[in-house]
């Protein structure tokens, strides 16, 4: 058996068994397989400051909806539902369940009393049951006990962990866009006016033979002024654009943000190459790439 | 309103899980070697619509009509692929080995096998059971 995983994506964190794999289908809703077949789907919605009113709305309707069991009596002692479903209780402000099998539930709701983030799930052990002859009761119960674990506030640092790469990132940036491509995993954030992107290219040893890590660093800022240099470190190299004055005009007028410090590392011991780009239309924070650099790492 | 007007066929998609469930298995037609560099060429006989075919044979004997051929090489990791059709491996197997032999994650893998496939069979060098 293997051990659990940890993954974090846009702010929540869960446990998961180890022959699970995590999937992003948007960028609140993972979905969790094993042997390519879909076990539970897990969507959130994050209350925002000025709309607190969306997510109650969304709660009241998951609440409303005709197959969904009253929460209250899916806590209770007379529950259906097995004891691992009733650790969500300790931890959030259980909705709904809606009807399942085998005190499974197919799918419900849930909130958290302290960020107020709303938890819709949707669980299908049947179907992975019905092709293993595996037992629905089980899985069914290592779905609860990943959701048990699901942690969405109080977290130190802002945490990406999924597939086989962990990213963590300094408070303020926000997830804007990814990409899950072959070869080419790409995540990028913002955070106020710098720009934010983490790569992950694979397998390093072919891309390796054709250009230098360099030659990648450039094409991946698409910055021809790029500098270059040696970071010191075996396995790595780093490049920058720090524009004088009249430069930096040119480049606002273009609408380039000026300054750029990039960083790209070989890892072979996995066999990918880990870069990461910071751009802003002002002067980067010295610290602020080597500190998230030193959290990039395949785990 | 168009009274005669033709019917669409309604097409069904295999979904994921059955599409990977599915058996590649190479086409007789293509012939395959391995070159000195342990990558794979395949050649494969050339589509050629009927009109150029009746075209040909008015210049050749029957016997002696032109078969051109293609050539595809592929690269390390699309020969690893082909070498892993065996006509007995499910696609989900092939991910699953070919994730562990060229050390992908499982996800990229079954990004790269599937676009492979997917190209292998427009140009009808496999096909699916």
């Amino acid at each position: 058996m293997q051990a659990d995983t940890c993954i974090a994506w846009n702010g929540i964190r869960l446990s998961i068994p180890g022959h699970w794999e995590a999937r992003v289908a948007a960028p609140c809703h993972l979905i969790f397989e094993a042997e390519f077949q879909p076990l539970l789907q897990l969507r959130w919605y994050q209350q925002s400051g000025k709309a607190p009113a969306e997510s109650q709305r969304l709660a009241a309707a998951l609440a409303k909806q005709g197959d969904m069991v009253e929460p209250k009596s899916a806590g209770s002692e007379k529950s259906n539902w097995a004891a691992s479903w009733r650790q969500l209780e300790s931890k959030f402000q259980v909705l709904a369940f809606s009807a399942g099998r085998e005190k499974t539930p197919s799918g419900g709701a849930f909130s958290c009393p302290h960020c107020h983030t709303l938890f819709h799930f949707q669980t299908f052990p049947d179907k992975i049951a019905m092709d293993t002859t595996g037992d629905i009761g089980a899985i069914g119960k290592a779905i609860a006990e990943a959701l048990a674990t699901l942690s969405c506030h109080d977290h130190d640092e802002d945490l990406y962990r999924i597939q086989d790469f962990s990213l963590s990132l300094p408070p303020g940036f926000r997830l804007m866009d990814y990409s899950f491509a072959s070869g080419l995993t790409r995540l990028s954030f913002a955070a106020g006016k710098l720009r934010l992107t983490a790569a992950r290219l694979a397998p390093a040893d072919e891309r390796l033979k054709r250009q230098s890590l360099a030659e990648i660093l450039l094409a991946q800022t698409d910055v021809a002024d790029l500098q270059i240099r040696e970071t010191g470190e075996e396995n790595s190299c780093e490049g920058f654009r720090d524009p004088a004055i009249f430069r930096r005009l040119l480049l606002r007028l273009r609408r380039d943000r000026p300054f750029v410090r990039a960083r790209i590392g070989h890892d072979p011991l996995h066999n990918r190459l880990l870069s990461l780009i910071l751009s802003g239309s002002r002067p980067l924070p010295a610290g602020l790439l080597p500190e998230i650099a030193a959290t990039y790492a395949i785990v | 309103m168009r009274l005669f007007k033709k019917k669409e066929a309604k097409q069904t998609l295999p979904t994921r899980t059955e599409a990977l469930r599915c058996i590649p298995q190479k086409a007789e037609a293509a012939n395959w070697r391995m070159t000195g560099d342990g990558d794979i060429l395949i050649e494969y006989p050339l589509a050629i619509r009927p009109f150029f075919l009746q075209l040909a044979s008015r210049f050749y004997p029957k016997e002696r009509l032109p078969e051109p051929t293609r050539k595809l090489q592929l690269d390390r990791l699309g020969s690893m692929v082909w070498q892993m059709v065996d006509g007995e491996k499910n696609v989900g197997t092939i991910v699953t080995e070919f994730s562990v032999a060229s050390g992908l994650t499982l996800q990229e893998a079954e990004l790269s096998v599937t676009a492979f496939f997917r190209q292998l069979g427009r140009r009808g060098l496999i096909f699916m059971r």
